[in-house]
Order: structure tokens, then C-alpha cells, then sequence
């Protein structure tokens, strides 16, 4: 069941054309990962879901029917560019943010009292905007976008500007948002993250969607046939008739540390035979590919004309 | 609360709290007071010079009433001789020319003064206190010789005294360069369009900037796309544009009451006996001369109602059209340095439009008055001038639906290009691009 699907957007602005016959399909409670270049379209993409611009053709269909302009409140979106009203004070901000997307005054101060106390910041509540730290006003926007229980979440690069230990708090809370069953569009360029917590993916390459599906079907089938082995000798010389190339070995411990890429005609375990006709294997890994690796292979390709 | 509503809490807060806001709405109500009070207490001080106004007294009544004081000297002149002969003398021999061609118990608008430069108010009054004055007498003397004093004549008497119809009023008239007469106005009428018209443009300057400077901070900080997620870009127009004009409603009221108050609470103190009468009296000369009751029954004599209620009108669709305008300029940049580029046009227009309100104060109904007052960019600014001056109900409701029809174009042109400029960045764009905006869906 998909929670979210967009269908043939194009969107055009003057001689540019930002979308390209862009479709989506973002399963109902998982982290969807939408990748691509800067200047990609992305963002475009992301402003019509929200409904901050209308594409010129194609639709947005949220939970099985066309989206309408009352479905803005089901979503909380934290946009890549992004900033508070700084003379105002924290408590009222984020009130101010809870009443504009429908929540009545009591509710969202329920709302807020629980947020505030989650990322440990009660003290700052009636503090201006102005003092606080760029990670602390990064908290608010996070508490401003969630706060009013909306049903998909759209993230533009939420990790920037946080330090490891809140980044950390902040996978974590999007992570525990999806167990709830709510739906995550998070758009970013930290490949890391992506491995770590999205299901599914879309790359945007030039107003087009070039790379869709699951994380780990993609990196499975981008596998290149590298594998990494520590083995236990001094030097490693493969014989010149052998199933493989030597990419590189370095020493490791009392043993050496290898990479090598075997040729396609050949299993893994024929590989580790023909390995162990001459040396002894300490441990042996398939390097998958790093959606680092693949989103640079993919968005170098030249598009198909 | 719907979002709009909101909305313009936010923006209205935001501004009335601070406390820049605060302490500039209750000072300058002092300052304004002080300002006007110190050139009155001055002008009781200076003129030293004594002037000589000719009197034509054809009824041969009131010459003798019009007694000389240390400021001026009344001459009566030969009724008979053509008013020309001495009109030629004006500014020469004589400051003005008081013609007073009828008895004025029975034609109470048979007297006009004449003069090259605008009367002193302390002139005009003096002149109409005394006249006023005699004509009490003549009428209680009237009534005295009607019969005897029974209880109904009684009742007259004190009809006479208390009637308003005693009151002279001398209709002025203004010999200009070319020797044309016009009827001008009373230097009353002129301050208070002044003022008005001082204030619509300094209002719609001040909070239309204001509006802009709000939209290009939110653009600046980042703010706005996350409220386009979840408002429509027109509401947040919209509130904004209605949040920064209720802040300058706010102020006007308070300074409408707050200088309403100091102004009567200065008159009280002037109209006193504060000054000991011996050397202080000499000192600043014709003392009696300022006589804020005066001031008052003049003042009290403009349709206030109309003024105000009309001020109001005209302020909010002057307002709401320069702020759609300035806020479209505001979404149009990324920065304050780039909206200079764009402003200057409309500050050129506004101050158009103070210029030409400045120069219909002497001319209020004048072709530059008219027109001006009728164009729905600078209609605001001058239709205040002619106001006190008495302006034709078809002109007013014609310039009201011209100015509401360009309010409500520049709203919806301003709602065009805000919704597309305020999420770009970089460029600053041409006024081609603008306009391309506009046909986006």
C-alpha cells in the first residue's frame, strides 16, 4: 500500500524544465530516500507534494485519492532552507506553528510540553529565538514540523548543522516516527544515513527519476564483485592463470589485507577455493557497494537520449 | 483560529510589543504638541511692526468699534471712492482692507477683508469679536425700542444674546500676483488638511516600508517556505499586510487621543492668567491677542466626522495599495540593499503625490487638486488637502472607487509575484521576469 505516489509531474519554469515526467511511490510507514544532485529537482518535487507550487501535468495522490488543499495539515515538512522568527520566544513560536497547522491552543501546548521535555529543552521555552544556538533552533524547527501529529513527513536534509550525538537523537526520532506508521520522505546527501535508515529510494538525475527501489536491491545489484580478505601470510601472489584480479594489499597485523575483484564467470566460493590453494583465509567479505559509490556511478552516466 | 486570523495576531504582536513601538506612540504625541505650542507662544512674542488695515464702512456703524491696538492701526477711508483705487495701495500703505458694505445685524456676510498676504488669526479674530460685539448691541437695541421689555421680550433678549447669528464671521480674500481675487481659505482649514495629509503619506511610507522590510526578513531568514507549507502565500500576505496596518491604526488612535488630550490640556494652560499681568504683559505684547477659545470655535467649525471617517477610509486603501506594491518588492529581492532598485519609482510617485498635495493646500480646487485627487496613487495623499475645504460627493465616491479598484488590482498583482518571488533566490530579477510570474499557475 503506497501512502504517497506522484504520477508523471513535469514542471516547467521558463526555458528549464525542472520535473520530467517524475514518479514516486513511497510505501505507507517506511523512510524513503529521494537522492540527487543539487539543481536536481528535488526540492520542485518537494514543493508540489507540499503543495507550495502546482506542476503543470501530473498529480499527487496521498492515501488512495487525489490530494486536496485540506492535506497540507497531514504533512509536516522541514524544508532545507529554513529559520524562525527571531524576536519571538520558543514556547510561543512553536505554538504559533501548532495553531496555524489546526491544533487548538490546549492541545498544542500538551503537544509542546511533551516535545520540549523529549529534547530536554524546558529551560528554553520562554527564551527569544535569537539566543539560541543554531543546533537548538534545528531542535525547535524539528518540534515545529512534528508537532502537529502529521501522517507524512518530509525531511530536506535534516541532519545539516546538527552535531554526531543529535544527529543521532534525530535518526533515532524518525526511526520511532515510522514504527508509529507514519510515512518519511527524506531528501539528503548523506549516503551514510540513507544506508541507515531508508527502505526505499528515488535518485533524480536531471529532471528525471534514474534510479528507483529498494536500498538493498540496489546496492545488490549494483555489486561489483569485490571482495576484501585478511589472510594469514607475508606476501600474496596470485598466479597468473587465477579467476581474479589483485586490486590492492596492505599489511594488517601479522597478516595481509587484500581486495580483490573476481572475474564474473566464477561463484564466490570457487573464488575462496582457488584463494586457499595457496594461502590460509582469515575472514572474507563481499564489498557491497556504497550508496555513495552508486549515486556518483548513476548521476556520472550520461542519460540515454 | 483560521490561519489568516493568525496570521495578522502574529504580525500585530509581534510589532505592539516591542518596545521601540511602545515608546516611540507615546512620546511623540509630546514632541508633536511642543512643536505646535512653541511657534504659538512665539508668535505672541515677535511682530513688531505695526500695520494698517483701511476700513470702507459704507453704514458708517462700525468705524468707530475698530479701535487701534499696538499691532494695528484702523483708518477709516472714504466709502465712496472705488475699491480699486485702494486695493492698488495693498501692501504699500495698507495690509489689508476691511469693506464692510452692509448693516451687518441684517446681512451678517455684507463684511470681507482684503489683503495680499493671508490674515494673522489673531487679526481676523479681534475683527470679529468686535463686530460681533455691535452687532449684540444693535440688535439688543433693536428689540429695546420694539415695545416694552415684557416677559417675551425677555425671552428675545436672551435669544439675541445666546444666538450664534451675532457671530461675524469676515469671509477673506486674497489679492494674488496677477491682481486676480479669490475667495482663500482660512488658515485653519489649511492646517488641518496639512496635517492629514503630513500624516497619510507619512503613515503609508513608514508601514508600507515596514511591510516590505517584514517580507524580505522572512525571505532572508528562511521563514517563509516553511509557512507556505502549510498557509497559502496570499493569506500570508494578506495577514501580514492587515497585521502591519492594524499596528498603524493602533498608533494613529493613540496619538489621536493622547495629542487630543495634551492639546486641551495646553489650551487650558495658555487661556490661564499664568502670566503675573505687570512687566509680562508687556513683554509679550498683544497677549490677548492668541485667544485659544478662538482657536477652539474655529476648529470646532470643520466637519470632524466626515474628516476622520474619511481619513480612515482613505488611509486604509492608500495603506493596503502601497503595501501590496511594497510587499511584492519585498518577495521580488533577497536582500534590503536590492530594494532600493525597485522603490525608487514608488517613492518617486508618493512623494509625487505629498508635492502635489503641499501645492493644492493653496489651490484646493485647482485642476493639480482635482486630477490628483481623483488618480488612485496619489489620492490619498491629496484628497486630504481639499477635505476641509469642502469637496463635491460625486468626487469623493469616484476617487474612493478608483482608489479600492487600483487597491484590489495591486493586491492581486502583488499576490502574483509574492507567491513566486519569495522561494527564489540568487537573481535579482528584471521586471520581465516579474511580469512572467504573474502568468504562472
Amino acid at each position: 500500500m503506497y501512502y504517497l505516489q506522484t504520477k508523471d509531474i513535469v514542471k516547467q519554469y521558463a526555458a528549464h524544465r525542472a520535473l520530467d515526467g517524475v514518479s514516486i511511490d513511497v510505501p505507507k510507514a517506511s523512510v524513503f530516500g529521494l537522492l540527487g544532485p543539487n539543481g536536481a529537482g528535488k526540492t520542485t518535487l518537494i514543493r508540489i507534494i507540499t503543495r507550495i507550487t502546482a506542476p503543470d501535468s501530473g498529480c499527487v495522490i496521498l492515501d488512495g485519492r487525489t490530494m486536496d488543499k485540506n492535506d497540507v495539515y497531514k504533512i509536516g515538512y522541514l524544508p532545507e532552507e529554513r529559520g524562525l522568527y527571531k524576536k519571538m520566544k520558543v514556547g510561543e513560536h512553536a505554538l504559533f506553528f501548532a495553531r496555524l497547522r489546526g491544533m487548538d491552543r490546549a492541545q498544542a501546548q500538551a503537544e509542546i510540553d511533551k516535545w520540549f521535555q523529549k529534547f530536554e529543552m524546558t529551560d528554553w521555552y520562554g527564551k527569544k529565538v535569537e539566543e539560541l544556538s543554531k543546533g537548538m533552533q534545528q531542535k525547535v524547527q524539528f518540534i515545529a514540523t512534528v508537532i502537529h501529529n502529521p501522517d507524512l513527513l518530509i525531511f530536506d536534509e535534516p541532519f545539516s548543522g546538527f552535531d554526531p550525538v543529535n544527529s543521532e537523537l534525530l535518526k533515532t526520532e524518525i526511526l520511532k516516527l515510522k514504527a508509529e506508521g507514519k510515512t518519511i520522505i527524506l531528501s539528503t546527501h548523506n549516503m551514510e544515513s540513507v544506508e541507515s535508515i531508508c527502505d526505499n529510494i528515488t535518485l533524480i538525475n536531471r529532471s528525471k527519476a534514474v534510479l528507483q527501489g529498494s536500498v538493498a536491491e540496489i546496492r545488490n545489484s549494483h555489486k561489483s564483485g569485490i571482495f576484501r580478505l585478511k589472510l594469514q601470510a607475508d606476501t600474496f601472489i596470485p598466479p597468473a592463470d587465477a579467476p581474479f584480479v589483485l586490486l590492492s594489499s596492505a599489511p594488517f597485523g601479522d597478516g595481509l589485507d587484500v581486495r580483490i575483484r573476481k572475474n564474473v564467470d566464477i561463484s564466490p566460493a570457487e573464488l575462496i577455493r582457488c584463494v586457499l590453494q595457496t594461502t590460509e583465509i582469515l575472514s572474507f567479505e563481499e564489498e557491497m557497494p556504497s550508496m555513495n559509490d552508486i549515486f556518483i556511478e548513476t548521476v556520472k552516466t550520461p542519460l540515454p537520449v | 483560529m483560521t490561519p489568516l486570523q493568525l496570521i495578522i495576531e502574529r504580525e500585530y504582536l509581534a510589532r505592539v510589543k516591542k518596545k521601540s513601538f511602545i515608546l516611540l506612540t507615546i512620546l511623540m504625541p509630546f514632541l508633536f504638541v511642543g512643536i505646535a505650542l512653541v511657534p504659538a507662544f512665539l508668535s505672541m512674542v515677535k511682530d513688531s511692526g505695526e500695520k494698517t488695515i483701511a476700513v470702507i464702512d459704507k453704514t458708517g456703524l462700525y468705524t468707530t468699534e475698530l479701535q487701534s491696538s499696538q499691532n494695528y492701526r484702523f483708518i477709516s477711508v472714504d466709502p465712496d471712492s472705488p475699491l480699486v483705487s485702494y486695493m492698488m495701495k495693498l501692501d504699500t500703505d495698507y495690509f489689508g482692507i476691511l469693506d464692510i458694505s452692509g448693516d451687518l445685524s441684517q446681512e451678517p456676510k455684507a463684511v470681507s477683508f482684503l489683503s495680499e498676504k493671508q490674515p494673522p488669526l489673531d487679526l481676523l479674530s479681534m475683527i470679529e469679536n468686535r463686530l460681533s460685539e455691535k452687532v449684540k448691541n444693535q440688535k439688543l437695541e433693536g428689540l429695546a425700542h420694539s415695545g416694552s421689555a415684557d416677559s417675551a421680550a425677555i425671552a428675545q433678549v436672551l435669544a439675541v444674546i445666546d444666538s450664534k447669528s451675532n457671530n461675524i464671521s469676515v469671509s477673506t480674500l486674497r489679492k494674488d500676483k496677477e491682481g486676480e481675487m479669490k475667495e482663500s481659505s482660512t488658515i485653519v482649514a489649511s492646517i488641518v488638511g496639512g496635517v492629514f495629509t503630513f500624516l497619510i503619506y507619512m503613515f503609508i511610507m513608514a508601514y508600507g516600508a515596514m511591510v516590505m522590510q517584514a517580507v524580505v526578513e522572512e525571505k532572508k531568514n528562511r521563514i517563509v517556505e516553511v509557512m507556505v507549507s502549510t498557509v497559502r502565500p496570499v493569506n500570508l500576505l494578506v495577514g501580514k499586510i492587515i497585521g502591519v496596518g492594524l499596528v498603524g491604526m493602533t498608533q494613529l488612535i493613540i496619538w489621536g487621543i493622547l495629542i487630543g488630550g495634551l492639546m486641551s490640556v495646553a489650551t487650558v494652560f495658555t487661556a490661564a492668567p499664568v502670566l503675573p499681568a505687570s512687566g509680562a504683559e508687556a513683554m509679550i505684547g498683544g497677549a490677548d491677542s492668541f485667544d485659544p477659545a478662538q482657536t477652539i470655535a474655529i476648529l470646532s467649525g470643520i466637519n470632524w466626522l466626515e474628516i476622520i471617517l474619511l481619513f480612515f477610509v482613505y488611509f486604509i486603501g492608500g495603506y493596503m495599495m502601497y503595501a501590496s506594491l511594497f510587499a511584492a518588492i519585498g518577495a521580488a529581492v533577497d536582500n534590503d540593499q536590492d530594494t532600493q532598485q525597485f522603490m525608487m519609482p514608488i517613492t518617486f510617485i508618493i512623494l509625487f503625490a505629498f508635492y502635489a498635495g503641499l501645492y493644492s493646500i493653496q489651490n484646493p480646487d485647482g485642476p493639480l487638486a482635482f486630477w490628483c485627487s481623483l488618480f488612485p496613487l496619489s489620492s490619498p495623499i491629496v484628497m486630504m488637502v481639499r477635505l476641509p475645504f469642502g469637496v463635491p460627493l460625486w468626487e469623493k465616491l469616484l476617487s474612493l472607487a478608483l482608489l479600492f479598484a487600483a487597491f484590489l488590482l495591486m493586491a492581486w498583482l502583488a499576490a502574483k509575484i509574492y507567491r513566486v518571488g519569495i522561494l527564489m533566490y540568487g537573481k535579482k530579477p528584471t521586471l520581465k521576469e516579474m511580469i512572467r510570474w504573474i502568468k504562472y499557475k
